[in-house]
């Protein structure tokens, strides 16, 4: 695992650099919508700086994934989703490394909703939440999340 | 009690829908735009 450091921003921010040279940062970005239920929502999101290649390191997988256990150590209560798309060459490895942080997790507390937009065959969009149970129902989110596509939906 | 869950739902989008999704991931790369250009300009 890498040495990672907190950056200054609107938003927690975390950077740290690879033995390859690569510098990544991992971001937490707080949504602001009008329903109150999602008061607490951060938008996840890491990326290399100069979009190069992920060259085989576990320690970056090992680094990422600890700076989300580190967050929700801090911010218990928040929900915590992720967007990618398929047309992104690097979707896999972030839905997985997503995944691999919740299998890692204490599953004793932790949810995870999953929900893909398939297009079509090519296209789909992945949109995953994980949130302690201690403050969020299973049911909760997914109702909250749906109507609230639903209403963002509906805006003309 | 709690009841700890994973759970996939596969859903086919409306037109409106898609169209959400989208800007969504035009938000997320809007963000890492702004995080670079102010680390770019505190780097100079």
């Amino acid at each position: 695992m890498y040495k990672y450091n907190a950056l200054e921003g609107n938003y927690p921010l975390f950077s740290f650099s690879t033995k390859h040279g690569l510098n990544y940062y991992v971001a937490f970005r707080k949504m602001d919508f009008e329903n109150p239920f999602f008061d607490n929502l951060y938008s996840f999101d890491f990326w290399e700086m100069n979009s190069q290649k992920f060259l085989k390191d576990n320690a970056i997988e090992a680094t990422i994934i600890q700076i989300v256990i580190d967050f929700f150590k801090l911010n218990p209560s928040c929900l915590l989703h992720y967007i990618c798309d398929s047309m992104d060459e690097k979707h896999n490895f972030r839905s997985k490394l997503f995944k691999k942080w919740y299998d890692k997790s204490n599953k004793e507390d932790f949810s995870k909703l999953n929900i893909e937009f398939k297009i079509d065959e090519i296209e789909s969009y992945n949109l995953e939440f994980i949130f302690n149970e201690t403050f969020y129902t299973f049911e909760s989110v997914k109702e909250n999340v749906l109507s609230q596509l639903e209403d963002f939906s509906n805006y003309k | 009690m709690k009841n700890i869950m994973e759970q996939t739902i596969v859903i086919k989008p409306n037109a409106k829908t898609i169209t959400v999704l989208k800007k969504m991931v035009v938000e997320k790369e809007k963000y890492r735009k702004i995080v670079l250009a102010k680390i770019e300009k505190k780097e100079k």
